[in-house]
């Protein structure tokens, strides 16, 4: 599945620099604008992850910020970091690509492959499910954020959905566990949080592509 | 015995109802699978069921009444407490599998379960069951 990225960097050296390490993923389309007067050319809900320096020559972070957005899929970066803000500092590693990006498939569903031995019925029936149930659990996540308890509750029943649709789940053992203390965090709790939606987000994408593949072939 | 009885599966999660139903059906296991989606509708069921079920699959965290409270209540009753259950949970917290077991679980199993270990588990409970005596 391709994955559209957007980089939105006026420094040459560092457009290179991204370049290079994409070339270890296959898949990966990039578009590069340079500026902010190019950034309102362009139609942001194309992209699967957006990654911008914090500094243009016709904008600077807020404007930025408020022009983008905070949401999972977008990435601030800077040479020099902001305050309390949770900007990437330059050069972008691989890695941090990887967790914005989301390069690997966030599902693997050799597990319902194994339940269904070749029923590809059955791996329709559970992939409609997983894409019922997916949004329904992040809901109930973005809804319990008030209330300690009902956030641990709600991240532990995301678990059963997680578990079978091969995601990694270390992100609601976080929320499990976390202390009272951790809770009054705000902003960490956000970025965790955050990092929830764009699993639960990125893994719907791939459900979705999945599924319509196999739909096809419902007998 | 056990060939006839249903099997009854406390469970509010669509996604893991569906898999247990799969596993089952898997096993070529005939008995007929009832659910019900927390532990007061389980100890309803119990209440009014014309023939006790022969298994349990128990979610240990379910709403209105978790799988711990209706172990307790479970485990009161003369009629039911000789039911085996068996576990199923994405919890690895220690303290729940240690108060499972306190209370008599016949096995605790980790969602997504792995289909062998379910399949060894079913297995060995069916075949104790058909073994024995033991009628209720």
């Amino acid at each position: 599945m391709t994955k559209n990225l957007l980089y939105i960097e006026d420094d040459q050296v560092d457009v290179l620099s991204l370049k290079r390490i994409l070339k270890n993923y296959e898949d990966v389309k990039l578009t590069v604008v340079e500026s902010f007067a190019s950034l309102l050319n362009v139609d942001l809900e194309t992209f699967d992850a957006i990654i911008t320096d914090s500094n243009l020559p016709d904008a600077d972070y807020l404007k930025l910020k408020t022009y983008l957005g905070v949401k999972p899929n977008v990435q601030f970066i800077s040479g020099t970091g902001i305050d309390g803000e949770p900007i990437w500092l330059k050069p972008i590693s691989k890695e941090n690509l990887d967790t914005l990006c989301c390069f690997k498939n966030v599902t693997n569903l050799d597990y319902i492959a194994s339940l269904a031995q070749g029923d590809n019925n059955f791996e329709i029936d559970m992939l409609e499910t997983a894409l019922k149930v997916l949004p329904e659990r992040l809901m109930e996540i973005k809804n319990s954020v008030n209330s300690l308890n009902q956030l641990k509750l709600a991240a532990h029943r995301t678990k059963s959905s997680y578990g079978v649709c091969g995601m990694d789940a270390v992100e609601l053992n976080k929320v499990e566990e976390l202390s009272e203390v951790e809770y009054e965090d705000k902003k960490a709790l956000e970025g965790i949080l955050n990092k929830i939606e764009t699993t639960i987000t990125l893994a719907i994408k791939e459900l979705e592509a999945l599924f319509k593949n196999k739909a096809q072939f419902k007998s | 015995m056990l060939a006839t009885k249903t099997i009854l599966l406390l469970e509010d999660d669509i996604i893991d109802v569906m898999t247990v139903k799969r596993a089952i059906k898997q096993l070529n296991i005939a008995n007929e699978l009832i659910v019900k989606e927390n532990g007061e509708e389980g100890l309803d069921y119990l209440r009014n069921a014309s023939e006790l079920p022969g298994l349990i699959f128990l979610d240990i965290n379910m709403p209105k009444m978790n799988g711990i409270e209706f172990l307790e209540e479970l485990k009161k009753n003369d009629d039911w407490l000789q039911i085996p259950v068996i576990v199923l949970t994405t919890s690895k917290d220690q303290r729940d599998k240690l108060k499972s077991f306190k209370q008599g679980v016949a096995g605790y199993m980790i969602k997504p379960v792995s289909y062998d270990l379910f399949k060894d588990m079913v297995s060995t409970i069916k075949d104790y069951w058909n073994f024995s005596e033991h009628s209720y």
